[in-house]
């Protein structure tokens, strides 16, 4: 995979390694010749629209479901249902967990820490960090607390590894801030994160890798100022009088116009001001620039390849 | 509406009562086994007769009637119907957001009109659970020519469908009164606690004979006395206007304005309680399990699974625990074992025998009518019921991650899952062991009770009860490990062709000359001979090689599934 920026990583200790992992569940493709590499103390987004590949990868990272082809070893132990060992020093959010709703949060983390047949030496901080209601059972918390009760139980034995599969998923902004809080802690007491989402802006905010999948492929790996570099901005505006004849100087960058809105992609190569002395004398209400989507990157990404650029 | 439509909505609806549609075909398991033990024809009616007549019941010249009564109407309509009866009732309308309350009512549909279509097709689902078993009856008189007994069957088997459908709308009654569901199985419950003390004191008071009227247990008993050949115009009067007035309040009470808006805030109340008292039961709970676990911590039994498994159940089993006592009560009560052993004598069961008794029975009976009765009573109520029934409910602690779609959270422990479903395997088994013991000491009380005891002795009578545990364990085990090589979705499949199976062997035994003696060896009950045991007729050294080969062989198979089981397969299927 072309990756020119990380060869500082590459120097680090590999935690997680994937190799020509391939799932397919009958004749679907779940995931197809993965090839992955995680260092050592790095936070590794994976990144892909619903139904890329990315569950099934963490699944099978997990264990849950066993791979078609392919090897994985986490912290220099193969996965196998042999070997359950591994799993100790991993911290595993599944995607919109489904808890046991009949436990209560205290019972559910005594449950885990059992299990898991080691210590839990920060589960009382973490459950004070997120106010977690521990004497209520877990059926009568709302989806955020649920979450919660995710978090804290993949992090309270204070594991090497961090698999998380759309951790912030169903949280709001705040405790959205405090998980990133707390993966960003998690990486500089030199924990490895293993990171699924399908959302650019979360990626690009906490993540040092990106490894983007679509439709069961890896399409790229990249470190994060890479992606910033190649994720095109977009300039949303709010015409007055909209001009059609004067929008199609944008040319093929015009994404689209409905009524007096248009949506303009601006490439890394070009830059800001020569869009705006067009914009300006058009007399635009509104020209904000909103955050890039996962969609915008894959419509660069493809608009790219057909032009022979990658 | 379409018909299509009525048929998908029908369908979605059912969803929730697959677990009642999978019962209703085990039932009709056991009542071809009923068939079996009965059969052939004539000599099932002379053996009624004599039935009927230890009953006290026998008011007819139409025996056929009375047997198909018994397995037909006083088991299956009787005892099952009225638990589907609550459990549908219970699920009549949607109680909270998970049942799809919201969704519910927030469609364009009136609520009426969502209440009257649920019940209509909560009444096509009684009746088709009922319709095999009824077809089936009417098959079997039309072959004898006992005409009378058909025009009968369908006289009882109309009324026990209208009290069932009473029953329904008594739980739904009392979950729309309430709003919990809770509710509804309770009133189902006192129902069913009323229909046995009703039943059970009118052998004694002759004055509370016309309440019979109103318990279901009882219906085979009243329909026989009563309506013989004639209606009985008072009692379907009484049932009809029983459900019409049902209905009736059932409607007045959700057509109301504020349904919403007071049930959210009374299930906000009900939900409080119910907390207040979790936390109460918790913290009982906590004053009884700590010095358990400072005991095991100390003596280092590490567990875990275990430990949840036996808490996360504990609930549900004392409640079975309690109904299963209760039930064994009622039998010995109402069964006098003096006289069983009279009818058991009359038993003609080329089948059943050769399959699950071995050949010991034909000579046991004559010799020890007591234990023969208590042998058959374990095997008859212990096997046929709450064995199977008890296997769901381990099948379901094995399974729940399944259920729950918590399979990502059990799978990815540090633990292999061979060594998760042996911490189930054992946690089911704990409570399989006091489950055994339960049912052995009420029979163990009856034999004290009755000065059996002292013919036997103390110990001989203690170790061939021990014998039975563990025997129980190693059958409990061997069905463990059928339920394991099922994957849950295909459960209702395995059902069906265990059935069809089931009927095919049924058919093999009645072939003339057919000796189906060899078939013992493959069930593990062959090797666990209950009336040997029970009689003490073989000495413990004579039953302890078969013990032993049951119990390798069990434990093989059993090892042999586990290990074969998770290895191979995704954990998410």
């Amino acid at each position: 995979m072309n990756c020119a920026n990380c060869r500082i990583v590459k120097k680090m200790k590999s935690k997680i390694k994937i190799q020509n992992l391939t799932k397919y569940y009958g004749k679907q493709r779940g995931i197809e010749n993965l090839d992955l590499e995680i260092y050592s103390g790095e936070i590794f987004g994976f990144l892909g629209p619903n139904g890329a590949g990315k569950t099934t990868t963490i699944r099978c990272m997990m264990n849950v479901l066993l791979p078609n082809m392919g090897e994985i070893w986490i912290n220099g132990g193969k996965i196998t249902r042999r070997n359950p060992k591994i799993r100790e020093k991993i911290g595993y959010i599944a995607e919109a967990g489904v808890l046991p709703e009949t436990y209560t949060t205290n019972d559910f983390l005594n449950y885990v820490e059992s299990m898991r047949s080691i210590p839990s030496p920060r589960r009382d901080e973490l459950i004070k960090r997120f106010s977690l209601p521990v004497k209520k059972k877990i059926g009568e918390l709302s989806k955020g607390n649920k979450q919660k009760v995710s978090i804290v139980a993949a992090f309270m034995h204070d594991p090497d590894v961090l698999i998380l599969d759309e951790p912030t998923s169903g949280l709001d902004p705040l405790l959205q801030q405090e998980t990133y809080d707390l993966i960003l802690d998690a990486k500089s007491r030199g924990k490895t994160i293993f990171f699924s989402s399908h959302n650019l802006a979360e990626v690009q905010r906490i993540c040092d890798r990106v490894g983007i999948v679509r439709d069961g492929y890896l399409i790229s790996v990249l470190d994060i100022e890479s992606l910033n570099k190649e994720v095109s901005r977009i300039l949303e505006v709010t015409l007055r009088n909209p001009n059609k004849q004067e929008l199609q100087k944008f040319g093929e960058n015009l994404l689209e116009i409905e009524e007096n809105r248009a949506r303009i992609l601006v490439p890394q190569s070009d830059s800001i001001e020569k869009y705006l002395e067009i914009l300006i004398p058009m007399k635009s209400e509104e020209i904000v620039f909103p955050p890039a989507s996962l969609e915008d990157y894959f419509l660069q990404f493809y608009r790219q390849k057909e032009e022979g650029a990658i | 509406m379409s018909i299509s439509k009525m048929i998908q909505r029908f369908y979605l609806h059912s969803y929730r009562h697959r677990t009642v549609v999978g019962l209703a075909i085990f039932l009709y398991v056991l009542l071809i086994t009923g068939i079996a033990m009965f059969y052939p024809g004539e000599n099932a009616l002379v053996e009624f007769i004599q039935l009927m007549k230890f009953l006290g019941d026998f008011p007819t010249d139409n025996p056929g009637f009375s047997l198909w009564l018994i397995f037909f109407c006083g088991f299956s309509l009787s005892l099952y119907l009225p638990v589907a009866g609550i459990f549908l009732g219970s699920n009549l309308l949607p109680i909270n957001e998970k049942d799809g309350k919201e969704i519910l009512f927030t469609t364009p549909k009136s609520l009426l009109s969502s209440f009257l279509e649920n019940s209509l097709i909560v009444i096509i689902l009684i009746g088709l659970i009922s319709l095999p078993s009824y077809i089936v009856s009417l098959a079997l008189l039309y072959i004898n020519n006992a005409w009378d007994a058909a025009q009968n069957i369908t006289i009882c088997f109309s009324l026990a469908i209208l009290l069932v459908i009473a029953i329904t709308f008594i739980t739904a009654f009392g979950c729309s009164i309430n709003f919990s569901k809770n509710t509804g199985y309770a009133l189902g419950g006192l129902y069913i606690v009323f229909s046995i003390i009703i039943d059970l004191s009118a052998n004694q008071i002759s004055e509370l004979d016309s309440l019979r009227q109103l318990s279901l247990f009882s219906q085979a008993k009243v329909v026989n006395n009563s309506i013989m050949g004639t209606w009985n115009e008072e009692f379907i009067l009484l049932v009809i206007g029983l459900v019409l007035i049902l209905i009736l309040v059932s409607i007045i009470l959700f057509y109301r304005k504020n349904f919403l808006e007071s049930g959210v805030q009374q299930q906000t109340i009900v939900e409080e309680k119910e907390e207040k008292s979790s936390a109460k039961l918790s913290s009982t709970l906590t004053y009884i399990r700590k010095p358990i676990d400072n005991i095991l911590g100390k003596i280092g039994w590490k567990y875990p699974a275990i430990r949840d498994q036996l808490h996360a159940n504990a609930t549900l089993f004392i409640i079975y625990l309690i109904f299963m006592i209760f039930y064994a009560f009622y039998v010995i009560t109402m069964y006098m074992p003096e006289e069983v052993s009279e009818l058991l004598q009359s038993f003609n069961m080329p089948f059943m025998e050769a399959l699950l008794f071995g050949n010991t029975i034909a000579e046991t009976i004559v010799v020890r009518p007591l234990e023969t009765f208590l042998a058959f009573e374990i095997y008859s109520f212990t096997w046929m019921i709450i064995a199977p029934l008890f296997l769901v409910f381990i099948y379901g602690i094995i399974t729940r991650d399944y259920k729950n779609g918590t399979t990502e959270i059990t799978w990815v422990f540090p633990k292999t899952g061979t060594r998760i479903i042996l911490s189930r395997t054992i946690a089911a088994l704990i409570y399989f062991v006091i489950l055994c013991s339960a049912q052995i000491l009420t029979l163990f009380g009856m034999e004290i009770l009755l000065g059996r005891l002292s013919e036997h002795g103390i110990l001989p009578t203690l170790v061939s009860y021990l014998i039975f545990i563990w025997g129980y364990c190693v059958i409990f085990v061997f069905f463990l490990s059928l339920a394991l090589l099922v994957p849950s979705k295909h459960v209702l499949k395995a059902l069906i062709i265990g059935w069809v199976l089931f009927v095919l062997i049924i058919f093999i035994a009645f072939l003339p000359g057919s000796d189906l003696s060899w078939m013992r060896f493959f069930t593990p009950f062959g090797y666990f001979d209950s009336i040997s045991i029970i009689l003490g007729k073989r000495t413990l050294f004579e039953i302890l090689p078969e013990v032993i080969t049951g119990t390798i062989l069990t434990l093989a198979f059993y090892i042999l599934v586990l290990t074969q089981r998770t290895p191979n397969k995704d954990y998410l299927v």
